[in-house]
């Protein structure tokens, strides 16, 4: 029986596109109620985009923001509601509900929330066991408070985009996947769980004021350090301080320049036992490549040398080959590859999720099992607009039917 | 001023210190939440000790920069894992602790049983955590692997670097970093269980499983349209403009994900007439086919500013713009020093900054950091004030290794 170590705990969620949502994701897999607030007056932008299924004849103005497939990883487990807090009864309705959770989140530009009425101070006198957390990109205030946050953005104000690129040019700063976004939602939900925990058992609650900027910068320590030794860390392409060969080399396939595998040699015995497995006889009789002065002095004719071999071979193949002689590797994979792998289908990252629109489609599961909890469960898909505004509005805050459709007329739920 | 209850107060960890930087971080982030931590480490220094840098590039166990900065506010004892006393030691420390960091290496200490069921049913209330490249179970959980293996596996490498030439790994610490971040948000979600039903749990983060899912919207678009997202040199996106552009003193990025942020930007610089140019209203079409061309007209206009002239108008115009910065060019950056972002240590007489918890909280607990442990330092500690052995039975664990 899989245990949710969220069962129980109510979240008001405010969150919108991706760092927050992320965040908000993880805690309803975790087995939380997530209230996804939303109103049609701005709707979430990943309910749009490419690709659109379903009734693509409505377009952006009709059915398109209820199915388009981005929403149903990022939005699944919560319940969705409208609600327009710009109006006063919106408001009021909203601090209701502040009322009857645990967790308030909201990825908004710095200060919105307080713009709005709904900012901690405010809070915490409604319900004074709250964790609250608010991402942005910068933090809510300071010099900068008012950057514009996205993905690349956070990246490239870390650091991190500084070491991203080859060893003969500029930096190129981005990588083509979300890390700015999940990165600082992963922290988020850090956060949210150390204060829940403290909360729990002190009643003491919580402002979190996470900054994307920052928890970009998290996890850079090691160049921080180098740093600090006045080795101004760049990017240096695939290339190690003190290990030869380093480094992704052309594999085996269909096409040209897809396929690659990472390896390198920690030792000199792994160095030999990569060319046996290579079958580079010649390479590991060379005494310019017995010990590793001598591989970093002639990396560039190795790298040539070990891509002439790794070029016939299939990626997951040699990779297994090379890690069952004790070599470091592994397959440079794709999404493709990841879903046709058998270690990632073991390892249940990806899992069958339902939306009625669409039936059955993979998406990505919690970022980590445990034994009680294995990934959390998929307990609900992901709410078309409103579709939960009689469970929310009608069992948790006790209005009528008359009320509810009243309100949604008047453009409050909404 | 109030000082309240650190988030985590009364939990203790015991870290079995590993040579991947995952495990390390995941024990400094629980030690920066409030919990105690126990760095247990073979009697020859953890791995990381021997990582530089080191002051004037000479290697010394007490003086390197890496072990500092993953290891700040941790105690620290030596076990020698191999020899029965030393893993009795470690049982008996388990049963008064409530969560045991481990990870790959280990797995070498033949005749300690770190398995899941076995943990579980000796120490029920425990939370143990492993933090490794593939993960505790699965086909490739005894592959070695480092940030390079976890790029390449987890389906970062592919998106990194030039279209046509080698996929990039990740820099050091980066890759293994959100395995840290999986056994901590794991091992918190299993204590706020156990407040309910008195019951631990064995938390398995790997770092590849976590890349995989950093494609987020890419799944999708693959699942619907069969293509998977490749790295594009410079460029983040499929929407233009998503590029690095030089400007007077550096290089900025710009990111106008939706058209509303486009017509700002257009607006800032003064609505030039190339932007009513047909050829250019397609933006996605331009990001495809000659997005190169747009940057050069963007770029006459960028290299008259300096990163921060820029930075502050897309500030005011509420722009996704910003400076690409250098690690170098952080501590002193005004508003992370604003924000009392970053730690400082004294490393042999040199200011090491290590970026702190990325965030500010209002109700706030006190938390001074400590240096890192020497190696031994709390032997003694333990040992006799916790454990009770008596100063000859140290000298003997001494005489035979075990310390």
């Amino acid at each position: 029986m899989t245990r949710l170590p969220l069962e129980g705990v109510k979240v008001l969620d405010f969150c919108w596109v991706m760092a927050g949502p992320v965040m908000t994701s993880m805690l309803g897999d975790l087995g939380a109620e997530v209230i996804k607030v939303e109103t049609r007056r701005r709707m979430d932008a990943i309910r749009f985009g490419r690709p659109v299924v379903g009734d693509t004849s409505a377009g952006d103005q009709g059915k398109a923001q209820d199915i388009q497939p981005f929403q149903h990883a990022m939005h699944r487990n919560k319940l969705g509601v409208t609600l327009n807090v710009a109006t006063t009864e919106g408001l009021e309705i909203a601090r209701r509900l502040v009322a009857e959770v645990d967790v308030v989140a909201d990825n908004f530009s710095a200060g919105t929330m307080d713009r709005l009425g709904l900012g901690y101070s405010e809070l915490r006198a409604i319900n004074p066991k709250l964790v609250m957390i608010s991402i942005s990109a910068a933090g809510q205030s300071g010099p900068m408070h008012a950057s514009v946050s996205l993905n690349p953005i956070a990246v490239a104000l870390s650091g991190l985009g500084s070491l991203l690129g080859y060893e003969d040019g500029p930096p190129l700063a981005v990588m083509r996947n979300f890390y700015g976004d999940t990165n600082a939602g992963f922290h988020g939900v850090i956060a949210v769980l150390a204060a829940l925990f403290r909360a729990r058992r002190t009643g003491i609650g919580e402002y979190i004021d996470l900054s994307q900027w920052e928890a970009s910068t998290s996890g850079l320590e090691l160049p921080f350090a180098e740093a600090a030794a006045g080795n101004a860390p760049r990017a240096a392409g695939n290339r190690h301080g003190w290990q030869a060969p380093h480094g992704t080399y052309p594999a085996a396939g269909e096409r040209p320049g897809w396929n690659w595998v990472a390896l390198r040699c920690e030792t000199d015995d792994q160095w030999q036992a990569l060319c046996r497995v290579l079958q580079l006889d010649a390479l590991a009789a060379d005494a310019r490549f017995a010990h590793a002065l001598g591989r970093l002095e002639h990396r560039d004719e190795l790298d040539r040398a070990i891509a002439a071999a790794t070029q016939h071979r299939e990626k997951v193949e040699l990779a297994t080959a090379l890690q069952a002689n004790g070599v470091p590797a592994a397959p440079v994979m794709d999404i493709g590859d990841q879903f046709a792998s058998e270690h990632f289908r073991q390892r249940r990252v990806f899992t069958e999720a339902h939306h009625d629109s669409v039936g059955y489609e993979l998406v990505q599961a919690l970022p980590w099992r445990t034994v009680r909890s294995e990934r959390g469960t998929f307990r609900r898909p992901a709410p078309y607009m409103g579709r939960d505004n009689r469970t929310v509005f009608g069992e948790m805050l006790g209005m009528t039917e008359a009320e509810i459709e009243a309100l949604e007329a008047k453009g409050v739920l909404y | 001023m109030t000082a309240y209850p650190a988030f985590l107060e009364g939990i203790r960890v015991i870290e079995i210190a590993d040579d991947d930087p995952a495990v390390a971080y995941a024990g400094r982030i629980l030690a920066q939440l409030g919990a105690e931590v126990l760095l247990v480490e073979p009697p020859e220094g953890n791995g990381l000790r021997y990582q530089g840098p080191f002051p004037n590039g000479i290697p010394h166990p007490e003086k390197s920069a890496a072990f500092l900065a993953l290891n700040f506010s941790k105690s620290g004892i030596t076990l020698n894992l191999r020899t029965p006393t030393g893993r009795q030691v470690l049982q008996r420390l388990l049963a008064e602790r409530d969560v045991l960091l481990f990870g790959p290496s280990a797995r070498a200490y033949r005749g300690l049983d770190l398995a899941p069921d076995s943990l579980l049913a000796r120490y029920p209330r425990l939370v143990a955590a492993f933090a490794g490249p593939f993960g505790y179970e699965g086909e490739w959980a005894t592959w070695r692997g480092s940030d390079l293996e976890v790029a390449a596996a987890g389906g970062a490498a592919i998106g990194i670097g030039h279209r046509r030439e080698a996929p990039l790994g990740l820099p050091p610490g980066v890759g293994a970093g959100q395995a840290g971040l999986a056994a901590v948000a794991g091992v918190l979600a299993s204590l706020y269980a156990r407040e309910a039903d008195g019951q631990g749990d064995f938390v398995d983060a790997s770092a590849s499983d976590v890349w995989a899912t950093i494609h987020c919207n890419y799944i999708t678009t693959y699942v619907y349209r069969g293509v998977t997202g490749v790295r594009m040199g410079n460029r983040a996106g499929a929407h233009y403009p998503d590029s690095i552009l030089p400007c007077k003193d550096g290089q900025i990025i710009v990111d106008c994900a939706r058209p509303e942020m486009w017509e700002r930007l257009v607006a800032m610089i003064g609505h030039p007439a190339w932007v009513d140019n047909p050829r250019y209203q397609d933006r996605r079409y331009v990001g495809e086919h000659y997005p190169e061309e747009v940057d050069a007209l963007l770029s006459e206009w960028f290299k008259e500013y300096t990163r921060e002239e820029i930075w502050a108008m897309a500030r005011a115009h509420h722009i996704p713009i910003a400076p690409v910065y250098a690690i170098d060019e952080l501590a002193g950056h005004p508003h992370l020093l604003y924000r009392d972002f970053f730690l400082s240590f004294n490393w042999e007489g040199r200011p090491l900054t290590v970026p702190g918890l990325p965030y500010n909280l209002t109700n706030a607990f006190e938390f001074v950091a400590s240096p890192s442990p020497r190696l031994g330092q709390h032997n003694l500690d333990i040992l006799e004030d916790e454990l009770g052995y008596s100063r000859d039975d140290v000298i003997r664990m001494r005489a035979a290794g075990v310390i």
